[in-house]
């Protein structure tokens, strides 16, 4: 069952591998976790790790353990004063439980480890279920003599009765009792007395009754951890207001985010499940859906069959995003979507742009004439052959559209691309800079408009141009396809490249979809290496070989990434926000 | 000896004799190192404490260049924050050579040569500029004046500062003309308007194309100028040399350096700086020998000099950072500095800081205590890689008495009033913590005291 869960956490997966998650997730539910039954049902916040031990297995006989022990960085932690001083408290730990610690911590955590956050006391209690009572009491044995030591006190600690069960004081704010194969710690009497009373009486009147959290456990599948949020009574309470005010600050966070704001205004709950396994780590996060919230960000959901468009594939890729987002009907809704700073600096960009578009209405006429389908992708750049050389080297970056009417709209864009640049070569005169030379490329179906910058004289085959060596602005055109990119390699690849089926595309269902490649991530950090070890001797003091070791340790844990990935999947009834890091289990660099 | 008008000259530059009253130990290498220098950690203190006084100032002196490997990595790192363009982060580069040069009197005569030829970056804009005349002045530091002079006269940084980026016939710029002699060799009143005129004659047709120095043969006035008392039809070149050769030249630099190196007030009279003078004359205007005799002399170890300056911003961060083997940030010390009133590429005019008592008033003051608190408070600042209080516990200190009394060595030229000694125990004792976060608590205390101001 994990494996299945597995490629539900992951934010691409083939569908193949989507369709077994689905249907593990509704075949097998989890059931409701016992604690639930020791919980208050004023509990508003519930997190269960079920099997640490096996996460642990999990992490620590990993493939990639091998190569992280074989880090220079691996061995200089080992040395540490800080690894001494856990390889102690493991020696103490073992000694106390009598048993190794893998073993021990298997048993102490074979019912699951849970946490809660009560609103009526406003308390937090943890609770872990042993297999025996036996090894849960030489636990608390252990944790009482640890709290003596970091207290200093000599003699038992302070303690009180409660129905005949003892409770300890860890320190000024945390108590601990045992009841039989169970551990509560808590900062609030008050609450520990009610799971007290719960364990002892029994009855319905606890979290396992909650309809809201018996519908959450019902999409859990097998995970390493999980957790469960009652949205609506944090929204009541009025803790954080201004998440659920439905309106952002920033354009791009309204762009990216506005969809997940909406949800936040109406949502009851919300799940996240984590997992961790051989292939990395996935996050999942879900809260029940309903089309009736989507009213004033239609712009953002779209209809339900509109979904983001393919993630872009190219050579050398590094990122890649796509989203289905009507920006025509975000920018003329912004004022209900956006507070009113936020409005005052788009209306003064409204008037700018309408100006720069010869009177056509920005948000009407130029955003209006773009299908809601945005492609973003990053791709490292090959300076090899190039001259002059950036000193500073980044990566190329582009955004493709297609657009409604392209025979109409493609003269604007162009004349205002050209206008642009024109611009930009009369203030970059003013600052020095170096000019663009416009032109063109014609090829067999697609028109390229191009700005490529002169070098001065004498500095055509520099390896330390300025910055402005990475850019060479361009505008592509291929039938509908409006392409801006800030080279015309890139743009050049783009226009002319027809889409392979990616094996690893986005969710065929996704509204928003964000891939990183981690393999070249790697490069673009070798390719701006001195620039690392520079910046990191300015901002720590460091000398060279000090500065070295860590940019290099840097660049090893980026050598373990084999991509991160991220995807927002909304239908009638959920809205499911997924993340996931792959490691790079196979690589032997 | 209150008064610098009866000190009598013969005895001022006589070279140093510790004696009784006045020895060699690591208070009076600390006085040395704060000057000649920023500051010195213990251990070289102690090395500098075995020699005589004027063998110290001599290794110092004879490190007129930087060790390559040194200059290889500071280069190195100047030259790759100059990708980013931007001339703070060379600042912030600056920063780090200053913190860790082991050529301490070269850094301190190019960050003087630095205010002495002031040119902005915010006007100049151009960080690769920048570079290039800051190396220059580190070349030259400890060299030849009219070497250096010559070269900053070309400087594309200098001419594009004082408008001199295209200086024709038809209108030259005067500006240049009247800062080579008002400011940077013979001050005022030794030269008249018309010889303004004449000399940025002489500059006509020197240029800035693309990024470098040119001379335009066609915007160069070839005729005759009569400039300080000479005739004849003089280019840039000729021109600099009759102005380094006025009588007035060796008298003005002495006067500056004595007040940059010795004390900031009252200002010598002619004849106290007059076998100075005449050192740098019969040196051929070399700077090196000049500082040799200033720093071994009675004068620089008497009362007249010890305690009588004003740390800058630079001389007071970076003394105490190096005083304690300390890195940090850099760019956040560079933005301090800059933010307190010493911003390394922004001096504040032509005429460069002011210095003395122009250093402190309420708001400087308090400026410097808040940047010394982000200084030890950020993360990335440690003492010889450590904490501080491991770095005071690896040379036996564990008190904050001993603390006091290390610090009163390295950083004070006077020893601690015991009102203020007390205070400070006083404070660190009602303080929460007597481990790292306490040290740091009472270093910031101190190096904020009135007390640690003074040079």
């Amino acid at each position: 069952m994990k494996s299945s869960w597995l490629a539900c956490g992951f934010v691409f997966p083939l569908g193949l591998l989507l369709a077994t998650s689905v249907a593990a997730a509704e075949s097998e539910p989890r059931t409701i976790p016992e604690a639930a039954q020791l919980l208050p049902p004023t509990v508003v916040a519930y997190a269960q790790i079920p099997d640490l031990s096996a996460t642990a297995t999990e992490l620590l006989d990993h493939p990639l353990r091998q190569r992280v022990e074989a880090l220079p960085a691996y061995g200089a932690l080992r040395e540490s004063e800080g690894f001494g001083k856990l390889s102690d408290a493991v020696a103490a730990f073992e000694a106390s439980l009598g048993m190794p610690w893998r073993d021990a911590l298997s048993g102490l955590t074979s019912g699951g480890i849970h946490f809660a956050l009560d609103r009526s006391t406003e308390g937090v209690a943890l609770l872990i279920r042993a297999d025996n009572s036996a090894t849960l009491e030489r636990f608390r044995g252990f944790v009482l003599g640890l709290a003596q030591m970091t207290t200093g006190r000599i003699g038992p600690l302070e303690q009180g009765q409660y129905r005949g069960i003892t409770a300890q004081a860890i320190n000024a704010n945390l108590k601990m009792a045992q009841l039989d194969d169970w551990l509560l710690v808590t900062n609030k009497s008050e609450l520990g007395k009610r799971i007290l009373d719960q364990y002892l009486d029994g009855g319905d009147d606890n979290l396992a009754s909650s309809p809201k959290f018996r519908q959450a456990c019902a999409s859990i599948a097998d995970v390493s951890a999980w957790g469960w949020v009652d949205v609506q009574a944090f929204r009541d309470a009025g803790i954080a207001p201004r998440l659920y005010e439905g309106k952002t600050d920033n354009p791009l966070a309204e762009v990216l985010a506005g969809g997940i704001l909406s949800e936040l205004q109406h949502t009851p709950f919300a799940v996240a499940t984590i997992n961790v396994d051989q292939d990395g780590v996935a996050v999942n996060a879900t809260s029940p859906h309903r089309r009736q919230w989507q009213t004033g960000r239609e712009y953002f959901f779209g209809t339900q069959s509109d979904v983001a468009p393919p993630l872009l594939h190219p050579p050398d890729r590094l990122f890649a995003a796509s989203l289905h987002r009507d920006l025509s009907q975000m920018w003329l809704r912004s004022g209900d979507l956006m507070t009113e700073k936020a409005n005052e600096g788009l209306a003064k960009a409204d008037t700018q742009l309408t100006t720069f578009f010869s009177g056509r209405d920005f948000g009407e006429d130029i955003l209006g004439s773009l299908r809601p389908d945005i492609q973003l992708v990053v791709t490292v750049q090959d300076f090899q052959h190039r001259q002059p050389q950036p000193a500073i080297k980044l990566p190329a970056f582009a955004l493709k559209f297609q657009m409604k009417d392209p025979e109409r709209t493609r003269p604007e864009f162009r004349r205002v691309f050209q206008s642009f640049i024109g611009f930009l070569n009369v203030v970059g005169a003013m600052d020095g800079q170096p000019q663009f030379d416009l032109g063109s490329v014609q090829l067999d179906s697609a028109t390229l408009i191009t700005a490529t910058y002169v070098p001065q004289v004498g500095q055509e085959e520099s390896t330390e141009a300025p910055i402005n060596f990475n850019f060479s602005p361009t505008l592509g055109f291929a039938g509908p396809t409006l392409v801006l990119s800030s080279t015309t390699e890139l743009a050049h690849r783009l226009v002319q490249t027809v889409e392979p089926p990616a094996p690893v595309a986005v969710e065929s269902d996704a509204n928003t979809a964000a891939i990183l490649n981690g393999e070249t991530l790697k490069r673009v950090l070798e390719q701006n290496r001195a620039q690392l070890v520079a910046q990191n001797m300015l901002e720590k003091g460091h000398a060279p070989a000090q500065a070295e070791a860590e940019i290099g340790t840097l660049l090893d844990l980026v050598s373990l990434l084999r991509d991160a990935r991220v995807s927002l999947i909304v239908d009638d009834d959920q809205l499911r926000l997924s993340a996931a890091v792959r490691v790079d289990s196979e690589s032997q660099e | 000896m209150n008064s610098l008008e009866s000190v009598d000259p013969q005895w001022a530059w006589q070279p140093f004799q510790p004696s009784a009253d006045q020895p060699w130990d690591r208070r009076g290498a600390a006085h040395l190192y704060r000057r000649a220098g920023f500051g010195a950690d213990v251990s070289q203190l102690d090395r500098a404490a075995q020699l005589d006084p004027a063998e110290a100032v001599a290794q110092l002196v004879a490190q007129n260049q930087e060790t390559s490997e040194f200059r290889t990595v500071a280069d190195a790192l100047a030259k790759t924050v100059l990708a980013g363009g931007d001339p703070m982060t060379l600042s912030a580069a600056w920063v780090y050579r200053l913190l860790l040069t082991p050529t301490q009197l070269l850094e301190k005569a190019t960050l003087f040569w630095h205010g002495h030829f002031a040119t902005g970056a915010d006007k100049v804009k151009d960080a690769s500029m920048m570079w290039q005349q800051n190396r220059l002045l580190r070349q030259q530091a400890l060299g030849n004046f009219s070497e250096l002079v010559q070269a900053i006269a070309k400087d594309p940084a200098m001419l594009i500062y004082l408008d001199s980026a295209s200086n024709r016939k038809a209108h030259p710029n005067e500006n240049f003309a009247r800062e080579l002699m008002e400011l940077f060799c013979l001050g005022e009143g030794h030269y008249s308007e018309q010889d303004v005129q004449e000399l940025a004659r002489c500059f006509t047709g020197w240029e800035i194309k693309n990024d470098r120095f040119r001379k335009n043969r066609y915007q160069h006035d070839n005729g005759v100028k009569r400039l300080l008392g000479k005739e004849g039809a003089f280019d840039g070149e000729a021109a600099v040399e009759i102005v380094i050769d006025q009588p007035s030249m060796p008298l003005f630099l002495c006067r500056k350096w004595f007040r940059f190196f010795v004390c900031d007030e009252p200002a010598p009279p002619d004849k106290l700086l007059m076998p100075l003078a005449e050192t740098f004359r019969d040196r051929g205007y070399d700077i090196a020998p000049v500082l040799q005799k200033l720093f071994s002399s009675n004068l620089f170890f008497s009362s007249l000099s010890v305690g009588r300056k004003i740390k800058s911003p630079v001389e007071s961060l970076v003394g105490t950072l190096r005083s304690l083997q300390g890195t940090t940030n850099t760019e956040l010390l560079a933005r301090g500095l800059r933010d307190i009133g010493q911003g390394l590429f922004y001096p504040p005019n032509v005429k460069g800081w002011d210095g003395g008592r122009a250093w402190i008033n309420s708001s400087t003051l308090l400026g410097r205590a808040n940047l010394f608190q982000q200084v030890l408070n950020d993360s990335n600042t440690a003492f010889a890689g450590n904490s501080l209080q491991e770095y005071l516990g690896d040379q036996g200190i564990e008190t904050p008495q001993q603390a006091l009394q290390q610090w009163e060595t390295r950083l004070l030229p006077h020893p601690l009033p015991s009102p203020v000694r007390s205070r400070l125990l006083q404070s660190f004792a009602s303080g929460n913590s007597a481990e790292d976060g306490g040290f740091r608590d009472l270093l910031h205390q101190f190096v904020s005291l009135p007390e640690c101001q003074l040079g």
